[in-house]
């Protein structure tokens, strides 16, 4: 993330109608690929995560007269992306069929855009299985050593209760694999 | 934490994710261009007042085909037992009372879902 951005001056230009666009453009360009990942790990195919990425900022300019800049502009994308993201998994939950044995594992080792082995076919497995908020919060601190302060800014829940997720959420990896080998 | 530490040894942190060439590079740029207008009228008013006034079109059909089809029902009933299909010969006359004529005119109004105060200020006229 490029964080020479003065944030403080994006937002105002947000807001001034005459630089609006030139402005969202900006921003669009800054936070594109931070929030793509994000969806990334939630949907784990590209083409809905780049449906998702577009819906994001389609909501955020259609929204954008209601931030105020009260929170980061990153939080605020991070959590319209989560949110569309959150909302197409729950709509697709047929889509991965996760009382299948490795459905997760057989689209991705079949997917293009997915250059890991079986192995991390299989941790991508483990992690959609763990329980929504488990999931975010390892994927935003153990993938992106987001700090939890942020995390907890995002998803709306007390740093210690993230830690006890993320804890929870870490020996259920673990304990996985250790049993698997 | 120990656990993590078995997770960081087996996978690293490394995400076996990747994108289309010039994925971000081309991103911006097409997303700007499908971006609608900011000053393009959104209306919203015209489909929210078309929506509420079916609702209402809706419920007021509703109640008036029950109510249509309760008296409709009530009336062939009451016709029918008026006009047998097979006559019987009996030995006494049946009286209808005006009691009874009473009570078949509640059950009337009740499928109608007419209540009483409602003829009495139709019939006075007042509201």
């Amino acid at each position: 993330m490029n964080m020479t951005i003065n944030e403080e001056e994006l937002v105002r230009q947000l807001q001034d109608k005459s630089v609006q666009r030139a402005a969202f453009a900006r921003m669009v360009s800054v936070y594109s690929e931070p929030i793509y990942w994000q969806i990334r790990r939630i949907v784990l195919s590209h083409d809905d995560a780049n449906d998702l990425l577009q819906n994001t900022f389609i909501k955020a300019w259609t929204n954008l007269e209601s931030f105020r800049g009260d929170s980061k502009i990153s939080t605020w994308l991070y959590r319209i992306a989560i949110n569309e993201a959150l909302n197409f998994v729950q709509k697709q939950k047929n889509h991965f069929s996760l009382d299948e044995d490795s459905s997760v594992v057989d689209f991705l080792m079949s997917d293009d855009f997915f250059d890991g082995d079986e192995l991390q076919a299989q941790l991508q497995e483990v992690i959609a299985r763990l329980p929504e908020k488990q999931r975010l919060v390892f994927q935003m601190k153990y993938f992106q050593d987001m700090k939890y302060e942020e995390i907890s800014e995002i998803l709306g829940t007390t740093v210690g209760a993230l830690k006890a997720t993320y804890h929870h959420a870490v020996k259920k990896i673990a304990d996985f694999f250790q049993e698997e080998d | 934490m120990r656990e993590e530490d078995i997770i960081r040894r087996k996978f690293g942190k490394k995400e076996p994710f990747t994108v289309p060439e010039n994925y971000f590079a081309d991103f911006a740029e097409r997303l700007m261009n499908e971006l609608p207008e900011k000053n393009a009228p959104v209306v919203h008013t015209p489909a929210a007042k078309v929506r509420h006034l079916r609702y209402w079109l809706a419920t007021a059909a509703v109640v008036c085909s029950v109510a249509m089809t309760g008296a409709w029902i009530y009336l062939k009933q009451a016709s029918a037992s008026k006009n047998p299909v097979a006559s019987v010969s009996v030995d006494h006359e049946i009286h209808v009372s005006s009691e009874t004529e009473s009570l078949y005119m509640e059950d009337m109004l009740e499928y109608a879902l007419v209540d009483n105060s409602e003829i009495a200020m139709y019939l006075t006229g007042s509201n």
